[in-house]
């Protein structure tokens, strides 16, 4: 006879196995503010020095809204660990009335002008507009870069 | 594997959370194992469906996650303790026994990880080096317009920058911000 145990890791795996990909099971049950921090949790504190503020701690948005907004960041994340060389990443997620804004800042070397045309920039782009929000990116050498994003909520 | 241990008596095994709640309700166990990755109702649920019922087992969460804001999502809502799934025998028993007799166990790196993340949240306010350039310019009454120019910023996200600075200080307008500069000495 199997054990409870064996029996709910058997069952653990055959979930995972369909739902990989589709939702981060953190985003689901905690929210973005908590799966954000779980991202940062894992970037490495040598290699760079992440921070994230917010007002939106209680909050819980759409779960089609969580989850764009959740790839935004994981998105841009990737983008600053490969290319960036920052030392500093600060990730604001902050509600203002009726508009949610995301920004994700980094100190890095800036980016040069034709990385808005990789994909990483264009999926964000892509996902921001299917919230109907705005996306701004501004970059100088040196400067580092800075992504905002604006949703209406 | 439980059933090894003459001190237990395993009472029910559920498949998934519903499963779980119809169980605890029957056989009122005094300490439950909860694993979280359950199809349907997962394990967050059924903890925080037990809480706000009448039971009162203990309930130890059994997970593959040990983030501390996960642990931290789990402590609030309600559970007495935590364990990583792929914790030896020994280490479970005294965890069950743990919960059972004083009604909570964490491991310890566990509790270390929970400790230092709440230290984080009390750590005064700080603004980004960015922020700080964006209220040095306000304070000198440079309008969003100019300090997207001299910062290389879009005007939309120095006003962004600008809503974030007053949200992180408290502060309600751009006057309350520059008294609140002078105050701390930046300008």
């Amino acid at each position: 006879m199997e054990s409870a145990l064996e029996t709910l890791d058997k069952t653990t795996q055959q979930v995972r196995q369909i739902s990989h990909n589709l939702m981060p099971g953190e985003l689901v049950r905690f929210g973005l503010v908590a799966a954000i921090n779980t991202l940062l949790e894992n970037v490495n504190e040598e290699e760079i020095n992440a921070q994230f503020h917010t007002n939106q701690e209680e909050e819980r948005l759409e779960p089609l809204k969580e989850i764009q907004l959740y790839r935004i960041v994981q998105e841009a994340l990737q983008n600053i660990l490969k290319h960036a060389q920052a030392k500093n990443l600060f990730i604001h997620l902050n509600k203002h009335k009726d508009q949610l804004s995301l920004m994700i800042e980094d100190d890095g070397k800036g980016m040069p002008e034709s990385a808005g045309e990789g994909m990483g920039l264009k999926n964000i782009k892509q996902r921001v507009q299917l919230l109907k929000g705005i996306f701004t990116v501004d970059s100088s050498p040196e400067r580092g870069t800075v992504l905002n994003v604006q949703i209406p909520v | 594997m439980l059933k090894a241990f003459s001190q237990l008596k395993v009472v029910g095994q559920a498949a998934h959370g519903a499963e779980a709640l119809e169980l605890i309700a029957e056989y009122l166990p005094d300490v439950v194992l909860l694993d979280i990755e359950m199809p349907e109702v997962d394990g967050f649920m059924v903890l925080k469906k037990l809480r706000k019922s009448n039971l009162n087992a203990k309930v130890l969460v059994l997970t593959m996650h040990h983030s501390a804001t996960f642990i931290k999502n789990i402590v609030a809502a309600g559970a007495d303790g935590y364990l990583k799934k792929d914790s030896d025998q020994e280490v479970l028993l005294n965890a069950i026994e743990q919960v059972h007799k004083t009604g909570a166990y964490y491991p310890p790196e566990t509790t270390h990880l929970v400790l230092e993340s709440l230290k984080e949240k009390n750590k005064p306010v700080e603004v980004t080096p960015r922020e700080k350039e964006v209220i040095l310019l306000i304070v000198e009454g440079l309008t969003t317009k100019d300090i997207a120019e001299r910062l290389f910023l879009s005007k939309h996200t120095v006003e962004s920058h600008r809503q974030n600075i007053l949200l992180k200080l408290e502060v309600k307008n751009s006057a309350e911000l520059v008294k609140y500069a002078l105050k701390k000495g930046w300008a």
